[in-house]
Order: C-alpha cells, then structure tokens, then sequence
C-alpha cells in the first residue's frame, strides 16, 4: 500500500492517576505503547475485554484526552501537536458513535438539532436552510425520515436513535468514524441492521470506521482488519478473517473458544477455564498466568508485536506472543 | 436501506406508581401554589390599598383583639393589624424574591463554571463556598448593616450571599453528572468549547433542578428575613415586616397573644406553600421520571 | 400422579396504565418444567420475557394483573399470601439478577450476606453459617474463598460479584433457579466460567434452571428446552437443539440469520425489518405479520393458536406444520 494510513498510531501510552488522601498516589497504565495503522475506507475492528484499554484508545483518537506518550497521526499531522484552533477545524474530519443510544442523545434537543450539532464546527457556517436540508439527507441515509427531525429523542427505539447517532457523526462528512461498542446495547434484529449501514457507509462513502467491541462475532461479520488488545496493549493484529480463523495469539483464541455460538450446543469440550493467580504485570507476558502454553521465558521477558514470516497467509499479520510458531504449529496439525 | 417505521419504545413498569405519585404531585403542587398565590395577591393589593394606613396610629384603640377593632385587631400602639400583615407580606415576600433570585444566578453561574473547569478552579471556588457556607446569615447581615445601615438593600443582600454556596453546590453536581453523559461528549467531539456546551447541553438539561431548589430556598428565606427583622437587622422602621411584628408582640403574649400568632401563622404559612410548592415541582420535574 | 416441579397454566399477565386502561402484556403461557431440567427463555426487549420470569419468582410488582396459575410443587403462586409467597421464594426459588451490584448491599461483607439467608432460615448459627458461605464460594469457584468472603462488594469484579449472587441463591438449596441475563454484563471469558459454574450445579444438585436470555449462543450453550418470546407471546417452544437448527417460525428463523458471522465477499447481514411493536401498537392478527417475510393474507386475519406439529415442539403460525395427532 502506497497510499499512507488514514490513521497512524504510535507508541501511544496514558496513565491515569487515582487514589489520594488515604491510599496514597497509584498511577494505573490504561495503555501501553500501543502502535497500529488504520487504512482509509476500511473498518478497523479493535476487540478486547474490560479494561484493555479499548476506550481510552478511542478517546484519545478522538483527540477528546491527551496522551502521556506517544502520538496519533491523522492524515499525517500529530493531533496533539496542533494548535487549539487546528484540532477544531479538524475534528469534521473525525467523528464518534456511542454504546448507550440512550445516554448519547441530549433529551432536551430535536432530532434534527442534534443531529446538525457538529456543524457549528464547519468554516463557512452553513446557513438555517442549508443545515435543514443537510439534516434531512442525513436522516434518509440513515434510513430514518426528514420529518423525524422535528421529535425528540424519547420517540425512537434504541436501533433509531443509534440511528440518530450514527447521522450526527456522518453530517460533517467525516473520514473516519470512531465507533465504540456502537452496537452491543441493541438487539440482535436491529443490530444486523446498523451493522450493515456502517458497511454500506464504507462501500458507498468511502468512511474509515475505527470499530471497537467486545463481541468477536461482530468484528468478524464487518471488520476488515482487526486488532486485538488485552491489558492495555495490542497483542494480536491482522486481516479479520485470518485472524479469526487462526489465531496467532493464546487470547485470541481463548476469546474465540468462550464466545457462545448458536451452533454449538451444550457443553464445550474444553477444560474448564482457570481461574488465575494474580501476577506482576510490570514484567514479561501479562497474559502469561491464563496461559495454557506459557513457558519459563514469558514470566521474564516481555514479548513484543512481530511478524512470522513472509508467507501469504502471514504477511501483514503481527502477535506479540513468544509462543506463536508452536501455537501455529498446533493449529495447522489440528 | 429500508426506511424505518417509526414506534414509539414499550413503556412498562413505572405506570401505577408514576400515576400515584403524580396525583400527589398534583395535589401538592395546586396546594402549594394557591397558599403562595393568594398570600402573593394580598402582597400585590397591599401597594394599592389596605383597609388603613399600616403606620397610622390610634393610641386609644391599642391591643383590641381581632373583630373588635378592623379585622385582625390592633397592636400596641392601635395600628391595624391586618394592614401590617399586608404589607409586611410585601416586604418579606419582595426582599425573599429577590435574594433568591440573586442568589441562584450568582450560585449557578458558579456551579456550571465550576463543573465546566473542575481542577484547581473547583478546588478553590467549593473551598469558598464551604467558608461562606459556615457564616450565619444573622452574622453577616450585622456586618452588612455596619457597612451600609440596616435596610431592605442589606437584608436581600445578606440573604443572598448565604445562598449562593447552595446553589453553587446543587448546580455543580447536576452540571457534573450531565457532563458525563456521552452527548456531551459527543459535543466536545463536534469541537464544542466549555461555554457553548454549558449553554447547549447543561443548562437545559438542570434548569428543572435549579427551579425546585430556588422555590424550597424562597421558604428558607422567608424564614431568615423574618428571623432578621425580628433582630432589628432587616428594614428599617416603622416600616411593617413580619418578623418586627413577632418581636414586638413579645411583651404583650399574655394581654395579646394574637399580635405574636397572626404573624407567625403568616410566616408558616408562606414556608409551607414554598415548600409544598418546591416538593410537588421536584416530583413533577424529576428526570427520573420523564423515562432515560 | 407425579407433580412435576413447575407447571404455567394459561398465564397472563396485564398491566395497569397510568390512564386506568389495562395493558395486557404477556399472553397465554402454558409450560411445564420437571426437576433438573434447563429451560432457556428467548427474547428481545419488549418480549415480556423479564415480567414472565418476576411472575415465576412471585415478584410481580403491583400494577401487574396475572391471571391463570403458577404451580410450583403443586401450589399455585399466584393464589398465595405474601408470607407463604416469601417463604417459597427463599426456600424453593432461587434468583440471579443481570447486575449483581444493585442487588448486593454494600455495607455487609459478602461472606454475611450468604450467611443471613442460612441463619434466618435455617437456624444456624452465625459462626457455622460463615463456615458454609466460604464452601459455598468455593463451590462457585471464587478464588480464595475465605479471604474474599469477608470482603465488601465494591472490592470485587464483575465475575466475582455474579458468583457471590449465585452463592446468595444456593445457600437456600433452591429447587429452582432463575437467572435473568445473568452474564449480560460480564465479559466473554468471565461469562464462560460463570455459565460454566451453573451448568455444574445443575448437573450435580439436580436443580432445575429457568435462564432468560436475548443470547442464542448462551442458550444453546445452557439450555435443554428453549421457548421463543415475541411480544408477549410464545412462538416456539422445543428442543433447543431442534428450535435452533430446523425453526418452525419464522421469527425464530429471522433471529438465527441475524446472528452476526462473516459473511461471503463482504455480503451483507439479513436483517428482520421494523423493529419490535409496542404492545399499545400490536398489528392484528399474528403479532410479528408486520415484519414477517413470509406474512399472507390470512396472518393478519386472526391471532394463530398455539400447536403442536411434532409431540414436545409447539409453534404459533398458521404457515407451520400442522398439528400431529396426539
């Protein structure tokens, strides 16, 4: 690919700060020299259990917190690098989806000035007809109706008022939209159906979709490249369809094994899943205690994102796993 | 893409409750507001007429009980009660009014700032507020009225100081849970700045608690205007409020007992209704119950 | 004649509007539920699957009119008092709650909190009564039972809170356990140790598992019988292996294709249209006619009964197999 990523992540880490008048200062690592590329006009699903980081990889996309290190590159240039009124102009060009299509819809506002909201952001202001017939078409795109404009939130079911969401996110007509868990609060009948606009978006569009999720089974319906996290850093990373299909790290595969699917009914036959000792995540593996292929060497060394190898169905795939070739060389015997 | 129907989302669950409690609302709320409104119509009557001039005195027809004399009676120096009472409901429903009001605008532009900066500014602003806070407003109506002599400029003003901590602290909390909430996060990623969210997003979204809060304060301060007058710290003499009505009924309780009650009913009265008034708001207005 | 542990006889249950209109919201249930069975409910919002499982533990909140019985062990739930409705519900009913939290109390050890239900209920002593919450969190495999037991809610995960909500309801050896969305709220792994833990116990204690659920893969993975719930209503009931691999209804069958897996060069996922009515705004005749592919004339025509093509398989819709002879 000549083309340069849309979106070029590097070495990015934050620390949050918690703790005070009677525990003492304690500075949790949310994320820890997270490094990935998101290419244009593709979706880019990023899944992880809580707390791995996910959503502070978001908000720091989405430029809505600052980094303690590291930067993101968007089109080229450090959003944190900017000036104040810079990353103004440029957030048309990134826009967000949230979980809670209750909670991310002002109760108070019509529809259609909700939706018209990141407008303000636009250089020449559009004007009160103008921003009209921006909503209305933004609404149709939807698959909502202009005179759904004129109501308020509380008139939609959760699938329309992500609907909704997904409308305000588009109307700058933004690169990339930055989506978390955008669809796990709907149900399964309408989740398929906003899963398929976001495709239809990418395909008739050209949006870039940043996808973060906890669920596997909708990454790999939409997601063209995936990355996956577990505490805070990136472990696995490469096309979805490889990666689902064979694992290159333990906890891709551990996630794949836990995930319920309809087509497999009763008891799984796998041991039952252990339950882990705690350990020091300061040094070697941090996945090394749920491990079931750890050796003496990932309780010393921190493994580091690599690739395998050159051969088709390795290229552009990355594992941060010291274990990987017999992981690999298990499966393909399998 | 097919367009969607649209329906409205299945509202189960809070019906009966909600109805209850809307009826009680109701009934608060109608109670509430007709004690305030008609002690508000004798206030507003009372700048036009009231049965005597409240400052005339009739020395000879001192301490008559209520029907004897006017309609309520006379005081010790044979004013007629009744028109005390009105105007006094004028001046203490006027001084209340407008200390609250000052008071909230003053404590919510503080609290919306104040959830808006967080940090350092928050630290400080609700450290002052708590210092503020812990001085009576007895105490600083003296020295108010040191600096400025007594009036009705001193008692709004005292009054008003005392609540603005309090609404500096209900909007600072209301401000802080809207601005968790991910619309405004989404503003914040339409590249919205702190002033414009405050006014797009939070102020709306708080007006109903700050309505409640300043009706129940109105009670409260009813209550610190009367106990001011009654110190000799509110408006000036002869000026009727019914605060000096209660102090100066103090030396007649046994020959008169009716010159402490009828103030005194008045002021409890008027509490009452503000807060009946500021209850059934708070049950109608709740966002809880206005579905998520 | 052998009881069996739950039987539902014509349930419905309507609801009081604010205007004093009644809201029938959950229609003609009829099931039956034998000791150590698993019985996975499906449904979307606004399915009634939640009101149908509060009705089974007896938690109907007031504005809800039931009509029809609730047979548990041979006594109808809905006849009893309130005590002997308590009693019943500590004792025979178990419940697991979607989020644990709200359900804990947060100024009580969690080790007290087990214990409680053994004291009152049981007799036993405090001390003794501690002793069984610690060997009850081990059989919930939490991890060093004995210390956490003494911890407070606010200290433990998500996981360990639900395994301290499973401890809670097992203290009281319940017959039957209902869980409500018991891991909605857990991550992937942490929901595949816990349903792991449920489908021991019930395995090993013979207890009956009625699991509410909008997850099919939580329900095949559970469940033995799956009922289908579609706006108040039941549409299928069968096999769970039988409902999800051959649906009879084409709700069912729109649910499984909308289960979100890769699809061939980029396609894109089938969908039901519409979304779920609300049950002021049901259409006539079969409540899902509106957004059936499959709908003719005659579904809008009338409410389809309730058969039974194949003997333990029931299905409403008039375009499935007829009914077999009994």
């Amino acid at each position: 690919m000549i083309e340069p990523p849309l979106v070029d992540i590097r070495h990015l880490s934050r620390d949050y700060a918690s703790g005070g008048l009677f525990a003492g200062r304690h500075v949790t690592r949310a994320l820890t020299d997270v490094s990935m590329t998101v290419h244009r006009g593709t979706i880019h699903g990023i899944v992880g259990e809580s707390g791995c980081g996910k959503s502070t990889l978001a908000r720091l996309v989405m430029a809505l917190d600052r980094p303690t290190s590291g930067s993101v590159l968007f089109e080229g240039e450090d959003l944190f690098g900017v000036s104040a009124r810079e990353l103004k102009r440029k957030r048309r060009d990134f826009q967000m989806v949230f979980q809670d299509p209750f909670g991310s819809l002002d109760p108070r506002q019509t529809v259609g000035r909700i939706v018209a909201e990141p407008l303000h952001v636009l250089d020449g202001k559009p004007g009160r007809a103008e921003r009209r017939d921006k909503v209305a078409a933004m609404l149709e795109a939807v698959g909502l109706s202009p005179d759904h404009a004129a109501r308020y939130p509380h008139a939609f079911s959760g699938g329309q008022r992500q609907r909704i969401a997904i409308a305000r996110a588009l109307i700058t007509e933004p690169k990339l939209v930055v989506a978390d868990e955008a669809v796990s609060a709907l149900d399964l009948s309408v989740q398929a159906q906003v899963l398929n606009l976001l495709m239809d978006l990418r395909d008739r569009r050209g949006v870039t979709v940043l996808f973060i999720t906890h669920n596997l089974a909708v990454v790999d319906a939409v997601a063209d490249r995936v990355g996956v996290m577990y505490r805070g850093r990136l472990v696995e990373s490469g096309p979805a369809q490889a990666v689902f299909a064979r694992p290159l790290h333990p906890y891709t595969r551990l996630l794949a094994d836990a995930e319920p699917d309809v087509t497999r009914f009763g008891r799984p036959d796998r041991p039952p899943l252990s339950v882990s000792a705690p350990i020091d995540v300061g040094v070697g593996c941090s996945f090394r205690n749920r491990c079931p292929r750890a050796v003496a060497r990932c309780a010393t060394e921190r493994p580091e994102l690599r690739s395998l190898g050159d051969e088709p169905d390795l290229r552009d795939r990355q594992t941060a796993c010291h274990r990987a070739e017999v992981l690999l060389d298990a499966e393909t015997s399998e | 893409m097919s367009a969607v129907a649209p329906s409205a989302p299945p509202r189960r669950g809070r019906t009966f409750a909600a109805a209850l409690r809307r009826g009680l609302a109701h009934g608060k709320l109608w109670t509430g507001g007709l004690v305030i409104g008609f002690i508000g119509a004798i206030a507003l009557l009372s700048l036009v007429w009231t049965p005597l001039p409240p400052a005339k005195l009739q020395i000879v027809q001192k301490l008559k009980p209520p029907l004897a004399q006017g309609l309520l009676g006379t005081d010790h120096l044979g004013r007629d009660v009744a028109s005390m009472l009105m105007v006094g409901a004028w001046n203490s429903l006027s001084i209340a009014v407008l200390a609250v009001v000052m008071g909230a605008l003053a404590g919510t532009l503080l609290g919306v700032a104040v959830a808006a900066r967080r940090g350092w500014f928050e630290a400080i602003m609700m450290r002052a507020n708590d210092v503020i806070f812990a001085v009576p407003p007895i105490l600083s109506a003296m020295m108010l009225g040191a600096l400025l002599g007594t009036g009705r400029p001193t008692a709004i003003i005292a009054i008003a100081v005392f609540m603005v901590p309090v609404f500096a602290r209900v909007t600072a909390s209301a401000a802080l849970q809207v601005w968790s909430r991910d619309y405004v996060q989404a503003a914040r990623g339409a590249g919205k700045g702190g002033i414009r969210i405050t006014i797009d997003h939070v102020l709306p979204n708080i007006a109903n608690q700050i309505i409640v809060q300043a009706t129940i304060q109105l009670g409260l301060a009813i209550l610190t205007e009367a106990g001011l007058s009654f110190l000799g710290l509110g408006m000036a003499p002869p000026a009727p409020t019914w605060g000096r009505m209660l102090a100066d009924a103090q030396t007649y309780l046994g020959r008169a007992p009716w010159l402490a009650i009828l103030p005194g009913l008045a002021i409890a009265l008027t509490v009452l209704g503000f807060n009946m008034l500021g209850d059934g708001l708070r049950d109608l207005l709740d966002p809880r119950e206005r579905g998520r | 004649m052998t009881q069996p542990l739950l039987r539902i006889e014509n349930l419905a249950i309507s609801i009081d509007r604010p205007d004093g209109a009644r809201q029938p919201i959950v229609t003609d249930i009829s099931l039956t539920l034998e000791a150590g069975e698993t019985l996975g409910i499906v449904g979307e919002s606004g399915s009634g699957k939640s009101l149908l499982a509060l009705a089974v533990m007896g938690l109907l909140p007031p504005v809800a009119r039931p009509t029809g019985r609730i047979l548990l062990e041979g006594r109808d739930l809905l006849a009893m008092d309130d005590e002997t409705l308590c009693s019943v519900r500590g004792r025979r009913v178990g419940l697991i709650f979607q989020e644990p939290l709200t359900a804990l109390n947060p100024a009580m050890t969690v080790g007290d909190q087990i214990a409680e239900g053994m004291v009152i209920q049981d007799g036993l002593s405090w001390r003794a009564a501690r002793r069984e919450a610690i060997t009850l969190l081990d059989r919930v495999r939490m991890p060093e039972a004995a210390r956490l037991s003494r911890s407070y809610p606010h200290a433990l995960s998500g996981g360990q809170r639900q395994r301290v909500g499973i401890a809670i309801a097992l203290a009281m050896k319940p017959a039957l356990m209902i869980a409500d969305e018991p891991t909605t709220a857990l991550d992937v792994t942490v929901q595949a140790e816990v349903l792991d833990i449920l489908d021991d116990l019930t395995r090993d204690a013979g207890m009956a598992l009625i699991l509410v659920s909008h997850d099919l893969g939580v329900i095949a993975r559970m469940c033995a019988r799956t009922l289908v719930l579609y706006a108040g209503r039941r549409l299928e009931e069968g096999l769970t292996r039988d409902v999800l691999t051959m649906p009879l209804n084409p709700y069912t069958r729109g649910l499984l294709r909308a289960v979100p897996r890769r699809q061939p060069q980029d396609g894109r996922l089938q969908t039901i249209p519409g979304t779920v009515p609300s049950f002021a705004a049901l259409p006539p005749g079969c409540v899902f006619s509106d957004r059936c592919p499959e709908r003719i004339d005659a579904c809008h025509a009338a409410e389809p009964r309730w058969t039974y093509p194949v003997p333990g398989r029931g299905v409403r819709c008039i375009r499935a197999p007829g009914e077999a002879m009994p």
